[in-house]
């Protein structure tokens, strides 16, 4: 039968199958909303309360936890390997675990329990049926029946002839119900966690609502009013609720007011003894009207706690009100004063002064995705920012490949034709290029070669190239701290002199470094000098791929903060964590190899590496990963089958059957 | 290291008595983010139902159907006029380090999506303790490196084709596979067939859309007026940062996934696709190559220019503002870029006039380009899916 079953003849879309399905079935037993499917669980099972009950506790421990990594965000990716990296590509484990921490500990968080496998199986049953029910339209099989008892099989022997006795696409279908249900919970959990993320949010601004008003209503007690003009008939009441908070409303003006209400124009000139005049020379406050109705009404409401208030509750102008202030609030932190002047330079604000790369959140709750900040430079084509650059056959076109750089004019990047559809003039384009044409680049080698102290002399016979290098720091600040450097194609043995500029110390600093070019064309060559600025220890790279190290560190610096926007060259660590966390994995990584004169092959390096990283099960970093993996906490763990109950029931059913089993038709 | 990797092979071996009974471990293929993988012989391969096994010829099959149980040795003899080929295997050591649930998470997916016929089935699966083991067939495959730029359009077609109709499959199944690259397809030219491998940063789309701009189609920026300043940035700021998953290989990391927009789709996939695409046309490899997101996100800012990128920032709920000078006002033709790529910049040569000219006349190439741009789309909701590639007049006759 097994050979018969081509694919083609497989349902072709599981989704459409569960879903078209779980639309059939009473909305009892759905399995898209969230509360239904609690529902389903609780007429099958009432036992899968507990377990969301721990549910809960579970998450708030691992937002603790969350909070802790904060400035240790990673991602798992890798970088490319370069050219001559004939290995598959490795990723760097540590950032990869960080990654775990913050993606996946969610769903770490909540171990199996034999609830929620009860919960699970039940659910599964349900699905199953539903998922038989369709796939028999296809494949006629005689085991409906026994959908309910495939869980209880006691032998694996005897459940395997059973499963085999149904069609190999019914088995896909459960076991595809298996896997939206427990991602399903997945996606529940970390939905979970967001709620009460928000939740818990909510509630800060609303204390941040209600000490805005204790401090407005402390002002307020020792405030004094003058209402200039105002001829609308709700001031009264205006008035007297000023008074209810303590203030005084003054009939006629004199220099101890401390806030004029006024309703004409402030932006009017007015003669020096006009009360308006007098009040912006006195620094007193100056309010319209409609702001003082606003403050006021501030001021009155009760702030709500929850996230999903708005239009649910009887109160609803109340709790719009109150989310305004919100807003308000939290904007008033990010812009200042709503009544200041916003082209006022601010104090909290860190000014660009180069060129920079800014995406923020528009709403204003998250600080900004990306934030980074470069030295300025006269000629854009030496910028240290990503772009593209005069590079070889099959290299990666933003990487300045210097095997390539020959003296021709060559374009430093694309240039536009009209041919290709592009409507634009070119005079737009023209200005860029010229920024980046031959002029633009001769000029730019001719400065370093004039600053040149010592270049290593190419070999004769051989095609190598020299690494160029700048030995004084840059005399005119506006050039680029580092110049494209000719990579010495040997492998790695030459000395080579590189200089960085310290930002804070503005001075020059020698480093010795060993590097290989392909790790250097890989790599771009600011990393490995911004990676010495900002490890401000002497780095050996040793003709590994060392873009594995820097993504490893830069990525972990590389969360949302402020400190991270600026360019390598000009930052410096934010944290004393994070700063001894990337020393750490530095040396980590790179154990024995730490001394310069270290072997420089890889296939000298004979000592065992030592893989850093995080577990998920002990929820533990770890230095070495053979070393945990045998400690006694992760044994524990281990050995403890329980652990591993849904992985094994999926084991079960995709065992690879034996041969003798399979019925051939 | 050769020492190494068979101490290490062996220890593995050790470790885990079902494989060590059944596999001959051969070698270390690579390491993966969340398993090592080991090329190895199935030696009890005759033993078991092959259905997986593609390569089984028919005359194989009716031997195996035809024959009554019986032992290993009995079997070979029988099939000695065949040539007997060992049966290689690729198997996947999950790290006992990550969770029952990465480990049940990566299992199912692989055996849900099993049945495709360009995707690494299952074969089988063992755990001793905290130590998962999961047994794939071994690809013959190439080094994209060695043939990106050798094979003609009309040959990495092929490539293209195979890749959509994997991820046809897996987008079918409501799962994003979120590493899409070169060395997650293992390609064999000479069958013009590829196998997608590597589910370990796969995830089912989410079942409730997440709340992000892009589900609102961006409108509701409306009611945010956008009094932050700009220019610059708090210096002490105490707001949470936005988080989604990031998982993936950066220089073929989706947009949107970069700008952590919490509603990720399987589109994603399709932009990575985009991005071989561009290494085939552009012969370069990789394409993009960037430290962190930020790095990435300039190179497509780069491409794209500023205009393309706000729009594409806003429909997730964010800003776009950047002075770097080389990032244009108006996007690169992807055409051009290409010509720029392969010629190394030199405006005047011939080879610059005929690419040009192929570009503009060669159905093939005017074609491609198209299917291009249409994965790299920066809004994903334009982004064609694989489903829709299969159907561009590009492969539409493959």
């Amino acid at each position: 039968m097994s050979s018969a079953i081509s694919r083609q003849n497989y349902p072709p879309c599981f989704g459409a199958t569960i879903r078209m399905t779980a639309d059939s079935l009473a909305p009892s037993r759905r399995v898209h909303s969230h509360s239904s499917l609690k529902d389903a669980a609780i007429t099958a099972t009432a036992s899968i309360s507990p377990s969301s009950g721990s549910h809960s506790i579970a998450i708030s421990s691992s937002r603790v936890q969350t909070a802790e990594h904060d400035t240790a965000e990673a991602d798992d990716d890798e970088d490319m390997e370069d050219d001559d990296g004939a290995d598959d590509e490795r990723r760097d484990r540590l950032e990869l675990s960080y990654n775990d921490a913050h993606v996946r500990r969610q769903t770490a968080s909540v171990s199996p329990s034999r609830h929620s496998v009860a919960s699970m199986q039940l659910h599964t049953q349900s699905l199953a049926s539903a998922a038989q029910s369709r796939s028999m339209s296809r494949v006629s099989s005689s085991s409906h029946g026994r959908s309910a008892a495939y869980v209880n099989t006691a032998s694996i022997s005897g459940f395997n002839a059973k499963a085999r006795e149904r069609t190999g696409s019914q088995l896909h279908d459960r076991t595809a119900a298996v896997a939206r249900v427990v991602l399903a919970r997945e996606q529940r959990q970390q939905q979970a966690l967001r709620e009460q993320q928000a939740q818990e949010h909510a509630a800060a601004e609303a204390e941040t609502i209600r000490q805005w008003q204790r401090q407005w209503k402390r002002v307020l007690s020792t405030s004094t009013f003058y209402f200039d003009g105002i001829e609308d008939p709700t001031k009264d009441r205006a008035k007297r609720q000023l008074m209810g908070f303590g203030s005084t409303i003054e009939t006629f003006f004199h220099g101890d007011v401390s806030h004029v209400i006024t309703n004409r124009p402030l932006a009017a000139t007015y003669p020096a003894t006009d009360i308006i005049s007098q009040a912006k020379q006195r620094t007193m406050k100056l309010w319209t009207y409609d702001k003082l109705l606003r403050f006021l009404s501030h001021l009155q409401e009760t702030p709500s706690a929850s996230v999903h208030n708005a239009g649910n509750r009887p109160a609803v102008v109340a709790s719009e009100a109150s989310n305004n202030l919100t807003r308000m609030l939290r904007e008033e932190k990010i812009t200042g004063p709503a009544d200041s002047d916003p082209r006022a330079r601010r104090e909290d604000f860190h000014y660009f002064k180069g060129p920079y790369f800014l995406i923020r959140d528009a709403t204003g709750q998250y600080r900004p995705i990306m934030v980074r900040e470069y030295q300025k430079v006269a000629d854009p084509a030496l910028g240290d920012w990503p772009q593209f650059r005069l590079s070889g056959p099959g290299k990666c076109p933003f990487v300045m490949d210097a095997s390539v750089y020959k003296n021709n004019g060559e374009a430093t990047q694309p240039r536009r034709t009209t041919n290709s559809g592009s409507r634009h003039k070119r005079t737009v384009t023209t200005e860029m290029e010229s920024a980046s044409t031959s002029k633009g680049t001769s000029k730019a080698r001719k400065l370093a070669e004039d600053d040149e102290a010592a270049v290593a002399e190419p070999d004769g016979g051989d095609e190598s190239h020299k690494i160029k290098v700048r030995r004084e720091v840059t005399r005119n600040t506006q050039l680029a701290a580092f110049k494209e450097p000719h990579a010495r194609k040997k492998s790695a043995l030459t000395p080579i002199r590189m200089t960085s500029v310290r930002a804070n110390s503005g001075g020059t600093k020698n480093i010795e470094y060993r590097v290989d070019k392909n790790a250097l064309a890989a790599t771009g060559r600011s990393y490995t000098a911004r990676m010495s600025a900002v490890l401000g220890h002497e780095m050996v790279a040793t003709g590994i791929n060392m873009s594995n190290q820097t993504s490893g560190i830069r990525s972990m610096t590389q969360s949302g903060g402020p400190n991270n926007g600026l360019a390598s060259a000009v930052s410096h660590a934010q944290s004393k964590e994070v700063n001894s966390l990337k020393r750490k994995v530095f040396e980590k990584k790179k154990k024995p190899v730490a001394i310069p004169q270290a072997s420089i092959k890889r296939d000298l390096v004979s000592v065992k590496e030592v893989k850093p990283g995080y577990c998920e099960n002990c929820k533990d970093r770890f230095d070495d990963y053979d070393e945990h993996t045998k400690s006694k906490r992760h044994r524990k763990f281990a050995s403890n089958d329980d652990n591993f109950r849904e992985v094994d029931e999926l084991l079960m059913k995709i065992v690879q059957p034996l041969r003798s089993e399979v019925s051939f038709i | 290291m050769e020492a190494q990797l068979a101490e290490d092979a062996e220890n593995f071996s050790r470790s885990l008595n079902s494989v060590a009974e059944r596999f001959r471990i051969i070698g270390k293929i690579g390491e993966g983010t969340f398993s090592t993988v080991y090329k190895a012989e199935d030696l009890h391969y005759h033993l078991f139902d092959n259905s997986w096994d593609l390569d089984r010829t028919p005359a194989k099959r009716r031997a195996e159907s035809n024959a009554e149980p019986q032992t290993a040795k009995k079997l070979k003899k029988s099939q000695e006029g065949n040539e007997r080929r060992r049966k290689l295997v690729a198997i996947k050591r999950i790290y006992v380090t990550s969770s029952p649930q990465r480990i049940l998470n990566e299992l199912v997916l692989l055996h849900t999506l099993s049945q495709c016929k360009a995707i690494a089935p299952l074969i089988t699966a063992f755990r001793d303790q905290d130590q998962v083991v999961a047994v794939l067939p071994y690809c013959k495959h190439s080094d994209f490196r060695s043939f990106y730029r050798e094979l003609h359009i009309s040959e990495w077609k092929y490539y293209l084709k195979s890749i959509f109709t994997a991820l046809e499959h897996v987008h079918e199944n409501g799962i994003l596979h979120r590493d899409v690259k070169p060395t997650n397809f293992l390609y064999d030219i000479s069958k013009r067939r590829g196998v997608l491998v590597d589910f370990g940063l796969a995830e089912c789309e989410a079942l409730e859309s997440e709340h992000c701009a892009c589900r609102k189609h961006g409108d509701s920026l409306r009611q945010f007026v956008d009094r932050q300043p700009t220019g610059g940035y708090l210096k002490n700021d105490n707001r949470p940062g936005r988080r989604a998953n990031r998982a993936g290989t950066r220089g073929f990391r989706a947009p949107e996934v970069l700008l952590k927009c919490l509603n990720q789709t399987t589109k994603i996939d399709t932009w990575s696709v985009g991005v071989i695409m561009l290494s085939f046309l552009a012969k370069r490899f990789p394409f993009f190559n960037s430290a962190d997101d930020i790095d990435a996100m300039i190179e497509i800012a780069t491409i794209f220019g500023k205009p393309k990128m706000a729009a594409g920032a806003k429909l997730h709920g964010a800003t776009f503002d950047s002075t770097i000078p080389t990032i244009p006002d108006v996007p690169f033709q992807f055409e051009d870029i290409a010509v720029w790529a392969i010629t190394g910049g030199a405006e005047d040569s011939d080879l610059t006039a005929s690419l040009r000219q192929t570009y503009t006349t060669d159905e093939n190439y005017t074609q491609a380009f198209d299917l291009l741009r249409c994965c790299l789309e920066i809004d994903f909701r334009k982004r064609i899916s694989a489903a829709e590639a299969l159907e561009h007049p590009f492969l539409v006759d493959v």
